[in-house]
């Protein structure tokens, strides 16, 4: 039954009947790995957060830490250290004496104590506010006690809770490079949940993205931009948004190809996923920087109708076929609205959907 | 002569920023401190009793039986304060030997059963349980009194300070009970969590989370079950015991006992006397009883 | 587990004191109505023989009769009086403080000083009436009015906690309903009248039950101020119940009033929880 992985979910159910939040999630997360679950508000990724924890009981399946059932077992014996999204520091407790409630309620000596709460504030440079109350340090002060909270547990398993939402863009992007730094230190198993796709693809070694409680891919941040599983994936994951356009599959002189309101396009390296059997009504899935533009006009026949200036990059929009492509430029090149340019597929970083169930094919 | 471009400035030309907007009119004028008026005048009318208490506790018998009870003390002398303080001074005794305990008690026991409502596991008894206080709350003592009289009675308690305090802390129990209900589901559930996670049960988070964290409210349930049950009358009346009556049963019987004239100077310092602890919690207290009052009406 | 008992014994106080304190001994004073209990509760069983007395009792009679007037008065003015508070603090933004804090003082005090002052000021010699020149009204002497001057003792008490109520829900309201007010030209207490009391309505339902329960239960204040008299003219069933409890002694007859009391504020509460209902809170 088990097989050492640090966290293993199994067919994990939670809800009842029409209030069914988590259908039969299945995931392994070794030890030692980032895990980050993400998806839309509502995809059931804080239940699962709090399943693992213990706060939620799942209503069926199989749950598994540190190799030992945890089913019915309380938060506090899981074995687990857990970041909240508001930190939930306890505001009447100076910083040192929140890192050390959980040792003083365990009953661990005062001296042990103070070692671990001064090892831990120092791996978060916290020493310098030790002796103050939350409401008088800053956010992302604030938020390092609370991970300190967590880590001085010295438990197996850390969950986070988005700890970063709370915090500005600035400060969201300095601790999320020091959360990745600790990791590397402390290479401590972590399941992170958020909903922001950079903080996830950044920070994680594996990603687990739900929607509406259902699991929709497992992989790497590289699997899952490069090989979105589904459409859903494909569209939540990388910004700009991933164009879809619908078409068909089809034969011409020059071999299989793909018939499209923008034009046809030759399969090429698509061709080996196109099997005989595979449904005739596709979806393709292309990324904005992956669609050339040819002030020339090359290729297939488009107008610009807006452009989005973003500083590093511009994102042009072209009206091609009756429906509208966005590709993703260099800023030195200038397009304007009304221009006519010609568009250009990169096939190899294409994905094809089934247009019914959404699937990758 | 005078060039087209000169002008001479007769009348005053209202620039862009020094515009002179012309007063209200009179009716408008009055009507904005009609509210101060009215005020004044009702603020007049609420301190006339406090007054009249002060000035006739100042007074002497003779002041008091040819003059008007409004008009301010000519000649004012301590002679009643005098003898309301040696009268009462037991009393004063008693209502402090009975409402400190009281206070405490009272409102440990009701953030014990608040905390007790708001998180245990027992869902369908607590909400029953919490309904039945808050009826409890609003049924009139008398329903209550004589099985508690009997009951403490059955234990020794009847007639002893003792006996007064336990009253007042079961009857004060719904209010106090519903207030810290109220306040502690309040609190963010991830606090209690993170409690959890560090390992610490029901009573752990109680003494170490719950408690320290709502300090405030508990200064205001003190400060409301203070006022409560040192101005009360029937508990102190029925269950402290005749020696050991508070002030506000004391002053009646001042009242009662007096044959022929009554000593209004004395009456007036007496209430005074017995009102003035309360008083003087409450004015200096004024925002947080405030929202004590409020947070037992509204949940009510 | 040893959870469970930890919590157990924190709602075991609430739960033993409820059952046995509230619910048991109301049960037992219902029981004790239907009983011939006079000074002990040993009475043999008489189905509603106390009731037909309690109703057949003169100062009884009068108590239900003098309630309703009190009630009547009481709330009334509390109410119009702690409105019309309420409304001109909120006119009046400034030391609020300063006014909530006289205004609301009577609620800090004893209902035995309050009857106690009162009776003073409705002296006809050297109360109120000396400012308008001696000798005048015995309010307190006078059966037919007395019951009204115990009103007015505790309205002066009561008119401050009306108006921190409704304060409070006015504060609530969006302040921008007030711009538009202005800027469309309603005068003030149009204002009031028509757009911001309705909305406060929740606020006015639960200070007129506070007031009508405290009503009910009026005790200190009639013992201070008239003690009953004049005759029967300021008594009160509240008063009435312990008189019979503990002066004259008749359990039974005692117990039956407090039940009709019971029942009054049950009704009160039913019917206070319906307006709830129907105003939406």
């Amino acid at each position: 039954m088990t097989t050492g992985a640090a966290i293993e979910i199994r067919s994990c159910c939670v809800g009842y009947g029409a209030a069914q939040v988590l259908h039969d999630i299945d995931l392994d997360i070794a030890e030692g790995e980032f895990v980050v679950l993400v998806g839309p508000s509502g995809c059931g990724k804080s239940t699962l957060l709090n399943t693992i924890a213990g706060f939620i009981d799942h209503s069926a399946g199989h749950l598994a830490i540190s190799g030992r059932d945890v089913t019915g077992v309380s938060p506090k014996d899981r074995g687990i250290g857990m970041v909240f999204q508001s930190y939930a520091l306890y505001p009447h407790m100076t910083a040192r004496q929140n890192l050390g409630f959980a040792l003083k309620v365990a009953g661990v000596p005062r001296a042990e104590i103070a070692r671990r709460v001064d090892s831990v504030a120092q791996l978060l440079q916290l020493q310098p506010v030790l002796d103050q109350r939350p409401g008088a340090l800053s956010g992302g002060q604030r938020q390092r006690i609370a991970i300190g909270r967590a880590l001085v547990r010295d438990a197996a398993v850390y969950l986070f809770d988005e700890p970063l939402s709370n915090l500005d863009a600035l400060l969201r992007n300095e601790l999320r490079v020091e959360l990745k730094r600790l990791h590397q230190t402390l290479r401590k198993t972590m399941v992170y949940v958020t909903h922001d796709q950079v903080e996830a693809m950044t920070l994680a070694d594996r990603l687990v993205v739900l929607n509406q409680g259902r699991v929709q891919q497992i992989g790497t941040p590289l699997e899952v931009f490069t090989k979105p599983a589904n459409r859903f994936v494909a569209s939540f994951i990388g910004s700009p948004a991933m164009n879809f356009i619908d078409g068909s599959v089809g034969h011409d002189a020059a071999g299989p190809m793909l018939e499209l309101p923008i034009g046809r396009v030759p399969l090429d390296e698509l061709a080996g996923a196109v099997a005989p059997s595979a449904p005739a009504d596709i979806v393709l899935g292309v990324r904005p920087e992956h669609v050339a533009l040819d002030a020339n006009g090359a290729g297939l026949q488009g107008t610009v109708t807006l452009t989005e200036p973003m500083g590093s990059q511009t994102l042009v929009r072209v009206r091609c076929g009756g429906i509208e492509v966005s590709s993703l430029q260099a800023p030195h090149l200038l397009f304007a609205p009304g221009q006519p340019v010609g568009l250009r597929l990169d096939t190899r970083f294409c994905s094809l959907f089934d247009r019914a169930s959404g699937r990758r094919i | 002569m005078v060039t087209p471009t000169m002008t001479t400035r007769t009348t005053a030309r209202p620039t862009a920023s020094r515009q002179v907007i012309p007063p209200p009119p009179l009716h408008v004028r009055r009507a904005r401190h009609l509210p101060t008026l009215l005020l004044v005048g009702a603020a007049a009318a609420f301190l006339l009793p406090l007054w009249v208490m002060l000035a006739g506790s100042l007074k002497s018998m003779d002041e008091i039986r040819h003059g008007s009870l409004l008009m301010p003390p000519l000649r004012p002398t301590l002679q009643a304060w005098r003898q309301a303080v040696d009268a009462l001074a037991p009393g004063l005794v008693n209502s402090l030997l009975i409402t400190v305990p009281a206070v405490l008690l009272s409102t440990l026991l009701g953030a014990l059963s608040g905390y007790a409502l708001a998180f245990s596991r027992w869902r369908a008894g607590s909400r029953t349980l919490s309904n039945l206080l808050v009826l409890a709350a609003f049924i009139p003592l008398q329903l209550f009194i004589y099985p508690a009289v009997l009951g403490l009675a059955w234990v020794g308690l009847f007639g002893s300070l003792a006996g007064a305090v336990l009253a007042h802390v079961v009857f004060g129990l719904p209010l106090t009970t519903i207030l810290f209900k109220g306040h502690f589901e309040q609190l963010p559930l991830e606090l209690l969590r993170a409690a959890q996670i560090d390992g610490a049960g029901f009573a752990r988070i109680f003494f170490s989370i719950v408690l320290p964290v709502s300090m405030p409210m508990c200064a205001v349930v003190m400060l409301l079950q203070f006022t409560g049950i040192w101005n009360d009358f029937i508990v102190g009346l029925v269950f402290a015991g005749g020696e050991n009556q508070p002030m506000t049963v004391q002053l009646t019987n001042i009242m009662g006992t007096t044959f022929g004239e009554r000593a209004y100077n004395v009456e007036m310092a007496s209430a005074l006397f017995t009102a003035a602890l309360p008083l003087l919690v409450y004015f200096y207290s004024g925002r947080l009883f405030v929202r004590g009052v409020l947070s037992g009406a509204m949940k009510g | 587990m040893r959870e469970r008992m930890v919590e157990g014994l924190f709602i075991a106080p609430a739960l033993v004191l409820t059952l046995v304190v509230f619910v048991g001994t109301m049960v037992w004073t219902v029981g004790l109505s239907f009983t011939s209990s006079r000074a002990l509760p040993i009475g043999h069983w008489v189905g509603a023989a106390q009731y037909v007395r309690l109703w057949n009792n003169a100062r009884w009679t009068a108590s239900v009769e003098n309630l309703a007037g009190y009630a009547l008065a009481y709330v009334l003015l509390s109410l119009v009086v702690g409105v019309l508070l309420a409304v001109l603090l909120d006119r009046q933004a400034r030391f609020e403080n300063a006014w909530r804090t006289i205004f609301f003082y009577p609620y800090a005090v004893s209902m035995i000083v309050a009857g106690l002052v009162w009776q003073w000021l409705l002296n006809p010699v050297v109360g109120l009436q000396s400012l308008f020149g001696g000798a005048g009204f015995a309010w307190l002497s006078n059966p037919r009015l007395a019951i009204y001057a115990v009103a007015l003792a505790g309205a002066w008490q009561s008119a401050g906690l009306v108006m921190v109520i409704v304060l409070a829900a006015l504060k609530g309201i969006d302040p921008e309903i007030r711009r538009a007010a202005a800027l469309d030209g309603i005068p003030v207490w149009r204002m009031y009248v028509s757009l911001l009391l309705p909305q406060v309505r929740g606020a006015l339902v639960a200070a007129t039950l506070l007031l009508a329960m405290a009503a009910a239960r009026v005790y200190d204040l009639v013992v201070a101020m008239t003690n009953g008299g004049p005759g029967n003219a300021t008594e009160l069933p509240a008063k009435f119940v312990m008189a019979y409890l503990f002066v004259r002694q008749n359990v039974g007859l005692a117990s039956a009033a407090a039940t009709m009391l019971l029942l009054a504020v049950a009704l009160l509460l039913a019917v206070g929880w319906a307006a709830r209902r129907a105003i939406g809170r």
